[in-house]
């Protein structure tokens, strides 16, 4: 799988490491923001803006790479599944005409 | 990451060295396509899909409106209740996204039965069969039976189980043995 076929069919994985880089820059940018000034009044807007928008990300990112890792579980189990269920009838059908299945 | 993302390589060795005989309807269904992902192909419902884009939909508008109102504002006790209503924003979608995470962990152990229920009845070695052959034990106060080598009942006054004690005292299998 070369680079631009990984980074299409893996865009959840990859939204979930942009959400927590935006994450932690927001982060970043919020201590920059509050440490720049003294007066609390002033640095209300940067711990609503910037870390509470940071912590929002991080855990998005979180979700998405956690979603990715469900839905290949999932696909995994549903081919496994199909693959038992066709060996199943495979064999069956070789029982049923005498034939063994290997 | 999952086995999904690193197995095509191995099975593709394998493919070339000619030991492989996986159905190509086998490895459609395990194909990881963009397509499929957007299509919505995965172990979540309609509803859950819903829940969870709606959730951070609504966080990110409580987050940008607290913003809003918050850099506005001169007075720290208003600011402070913009600031809860903040942190109530983050909560809410974190609980969306947490909701649909469990979702479809349900959804995956469903298959996981499945897919044992599919299997199990073509292995008689386990459930039935160790308690049929007298192979099964239980500990007094245990709910339920285990194979005699099972590490949960090592070194406990074990008894020998027969199928219809089994049956009498509603007894489950194990799950680390599965006996």
């Amino acid at each position: 799988m070369d680079v631009m076929t990984a980074l299409r069919t893996h865009w959840d994985r990859l939204a979930a490491i942009a959400s927590v880089i935006v994450g932690l820059v927001s982060l970043l940018l919020g201590y920059i923001g509050v440490s720049g000034t003294e007066y609390v009044v002033k640095q209300m807007p940067y711990i609503i803006a910037n870390g509470l928008f940071g912590l929002f990300m991080l855990g998005l990112g979180t979700a998405l790479w956690l979603s990715a890792d469900l839905r290949d579980e999932w696909r995994e189990l549903r081919a496994l599944r199909i693959a038992v269920n066709e060996h199943g009838i495979a064999a069956r059908t070789a029982d049923a005409e005498g034939h063994p299945t290997r | 990451m999952t086995t999904a993302v690193r197995e095509p390589r191995a099975r593709r060795a394998e493919t070339r060295a000619g030991t492989a005989r996986v159905p190509a309807y086998v490895l459609a269904s395990q194909r990881r396509t963009r397509r499929a992902v957007l299509r919505g192909e995965g172990p979540w419902r309609r509803p859950d899909r819903l829940i969870a884009v709606g959730g951070c939909l609504l966080g990110l508008a409580g987050l940008v409106v607290c913003s809003w109102a918050a850099a506005g504002e001169v007075d720290l006790s208003t600011q402070l209740r913009w600031l809860l209503g903040g942190i109530v924003s983050v909560a809410v979608s974190s609980l969306c996204l947490a909701y649909s995470l469990m979702s479809g962990l349900r959804t995956l152990r469903i298959e996981v039965a499945r897919v044992l229920g599919t299997v199990q009845p073509a292995w008689p070695t386990t459930r039935a069969g160790a308690a049929g052959s007298g192979r099964a034990v239980t500990v007094t106060g245990m709910r339920r039976h285990h194979h005699p080598d099972c590490p949960l009942v090592a070194g406990k006054q074990v008894r020998e189980l027969t199928a219809a004690d089994i049956a009498d005292e509603g007894l489950r299998p194990c799950g680390a043995c599965a006996s």
